[in-house]
C-alpha cells in the first residue's frame, strides 16, 4: 500500500470514524484511541483489505472495537464500584439521559441511529458503509428509534 | 390524535441531535503549545525494529503514552539524561536490579513514571519501577506500593478518584512479559497475564501503545528548553512502522527535565517527508500543581552511561 493511499483513506474517514467511536463510547479519549487503533489495524492488514472493501472494513473494526471497549468498561466499573471512586472523565454526550438510553440499545441499532441522526446518510449509503442490506439497516434504525423514544418518554 | 405529535423517529432523531456534540471531530489542528524555547539537540541514532527504516527519519524514541489522562513514560538506559536526583534531599539509593542489566539489545526498562492531571485538576498518580519479578503481596496500602521496592519487584500503581484508591499493579518484565493484578481493599486480588490487550480498566487501554513502544525502540531527547521557568525535554518515540518503513506511528511528548513528569503528548502517523496525520493530543497544563512529595523518592534508576551522544538530529514533529 502506498503512503499516498493511506493518506487519502485516513483523511477521508478519520473524522467520521472518530464521531462514531465518540457516539458509542461517550469518551473523547477512548474515541481517539479507538480511532487510532482502527487505522493501525488497517495498516497491519492493508495487503488484505483494499479497494471498495476498505471503508466498510474500517467501520466494522470500529464497531467491534467499540463493543470491546464497552465490555472493558463494565469490568472496570465492577472493579472500582466497591470503592465508590469517581474516575475523572470528560463525557462527550451533552445529555446524560440520552446517552444512558442509547446505551441500552443493541449495537446495530446504535450504529443505524448514528449514521441517520448524526451523519444524515441515506439507508443506501449506510448499507454500503456497514456491509449490511438496506432492509436490515432500516429495521435497525426504526426499531432503535422506537426503543430510544420509549426510553426517553419513560424516564424524562 | 394531535397532528403535531412527533413520531418515535422524530423524537429519537431530535434527542440525539440535541444531546450529541454534532460538531465533534478530531482536532487535527490541535497542538499543545510547545514552548518556543525548545531547541533541537543532537540525538543518538535509534535502534530500529524493522530493517529498511531510513536513518534520517526514525531517530529513536520510545515513548509510551497511556490512557486518557495518564501518560506513560518509559525511560531506557543509555538514552535519556539523568534527572537531578541529588536535588531531592530525600532520595534513596538506586534500587538494586540484579536481573536487569541493560545491554544494547536488552529492552529492560529501568524506570517508568506516569503522572497526569485530569481536566478538573485532580491528580492521578501513576508510578512504577520496572523490574523482572512479580509485584508485592496483596493487601499492601497504596503508600507501601509507592515505596522503594526492596524486593526488586516492579510495580505500576494507579490511584483513581478523589481520596479513594483502586490499586492496580502492572508488572513489567524487560518488555517481554507482564501481568496485571488488581487489588481492591477488602477483596481478593486478581492477576491476569498482561498482553496489554486483556487489560483491566479503560485507563490501561492506551498501554497497547506502550506495548508497541516496548517492541519498537528507545526514547530520545529531541529538544531541550524551559516552560514557565521549568526545564523540559521533548521526547520522541517511534511506536510502530508500516509500509516498509515509509510510514511511522510516532509519539512525542514534553516532560519536565528533573523528573520526567509529562506535560503533554501528541501522536500521529508520520511519513518519510515529515508530513503528519495527527491522531491525538493530550496536554497536562497544570503539571505545576502536582504534589511531588507524594511521588516515591527512588522511582528512577539512573541510566548507566546516560547522556546524549552525537548523532543525527531528529525532525521535530509538527502536528
Amino acid at each position: 500500500m502506498r503512503h499516498a493511499d493511506f493518506d487519502e483513506i485516513y483523511r477521508t474517514n478519520v473524522q467520521q470514524l472518530y464521531r462514531y467511536c465518540l457516539f458509542r463510547t461517550n469518551s473523547r479519549e477512548q474515541a481517539e484511541d479507538l480511532t487510532a487503533e482502527v487505522f493501525v489495524r488497517y495498516l497491519q492488514n492493508s495487503t488484505k483489505v483494499f479497494g471498495p472493501r476498505v471503508v466498510p472494513w474500517l467501520f466494522r473494526v470500529a464497531h467491534n472495537l467499540c463493543a470491546d471497549s464497552r465490555a472493558r468498561e463494565v469490568m472496570h466499573a465492577k472493579a472500582v464500584g466497591a470503592l465508590d471512586v469517581r474516575v475523572a472523565e470528560e463525557p462527550a454526550w451533552i445529555d446524560p439521559s440520552v446517552w444512558r438510553a442509547m446505551r441500552k440499545l443493541p449495537a446495530e441499532q446504535q450504529q443505524a441511529l448514528f449514521f441517520k441522526a448524526v451523519e444524515d446518510l441515506t439507508f443506501k449509503q449506510i448499507a454500503k458503509l456497514t456491509g449490511r442490506t438496506q432492509s436490515a439497516v432500516k429495521m435497525s434504525y426504526y426499531r432503535g428509534a422506537q426503543a430510544l423514544a420509549a426510553e426517553l418518554r419513560e424516564h424524562r | 390524535m394531535s397532528e403535531h405529535t412527533p413520531t418515535d423517529e422524530q423524537v429519537a432523531r431530535q434527542a440525539i441531535r440535541d444531546a450529541f456534540p454534532m460538531d465533534a471531530g478530531l482536532s487535527a489542528d490541535k497542538t499543545w503549545r510547545m514552548h518556543s524555547e525548545l531547541r533541537p539537540v543532537a540525538v543518538e541514532s535509534a535502534q530500529r525494529r524493522r530493517a529498511g527504516f531510513s536513518t534520517a527519519m526514525a531517530i529513536a524514541a520510545t515513548l509510551a503514552v497511556a490512557a486518557g489522562v495518564l501518560s506513560v513514560f518509559v525511560i531506557t538506559q543509555n538514552r535519556l539524561p539523568e534527572p537531578s536526583i541529588a536535588e531531592r534531599p530525600d532520595s534513596t539509593p538506586t534500587v538494586n536490579r540484579p536481573n536487569a542489566a541493560p545491554t544494547q539489545s536488552s529492552r529492560a526498562i529501568p524506570a517508568l513514571a506516569l503522572h497526569a492531571l485530569n481536566p478538573s485538576g485532580e491528580v492521578l498518580h501513576f508510578t512504577s519501577v520496572a523490574k523482572t519479578e512479580f509485584g508485592p503481596e496483596a493487601g499492601e496500602s497504596v503508600e507501601e506500593m509507592w515505596s522503594d521496592p526492596e524486593t526488586g519487584a516492579g510495580r505500576l500503581v494507579r490511584t483513581v478518584g478523589r481520596g479513594k484508591n483502586a490499586v492496580t499493579t502492572l508488572v513489567i518484565s524487560d518488555g517481554s512479559a507482564a501481568s496485571i493484578t488488581t487489588r481492591i481493599p477488602g477483596q481478593p486480588s486478581r492477576t491476569q497475564p498482561a498482553d496489554l490487550s486483556g487489560r483491566l480498566g479503560k485507563s490501561f487501554d492506551r498501554l497497547s501503545a506502550y506495548r508497541r513502544m516496548l517492541e519498537s525502540g528507545v526514547a530520545t531527547v529531541t529538544a531541550r528548553g524551559t516552560r514557565d521557568g521549568v526545564k523540559t525535554y521533548k521526547l520522541r518515540a517511534q511506536v510502530d512502522g508500516f509500509a516498509d518503513g515509509q510510514l511511522q506511528m510516532v509519539m512525542e511528548a514534553e516532560v519536565r527535565a528533573d523528573d520526567y513528569l509529562p506535560i503533554g503528548y501528541r501522536s500521529g502517523f508520520v511519513d518519510s517527508s515529515g508530513k503528519t496525520l495527527p491522531l491525538r493530543t493530550r496536554t497536562f497544563s497544570e503539571f505545576e500543581h502536582v504534589d511531588v512529595d507524594k511521588l516515591p523518592k527512588d522511582w528512577f534508576t539512573p541510566a548507566a552511561g546516560s547522556g546524549e551522544g552525537d548523532g543525527e538530529a531528529s525532525e521535530l514533529l509538527d502536528l
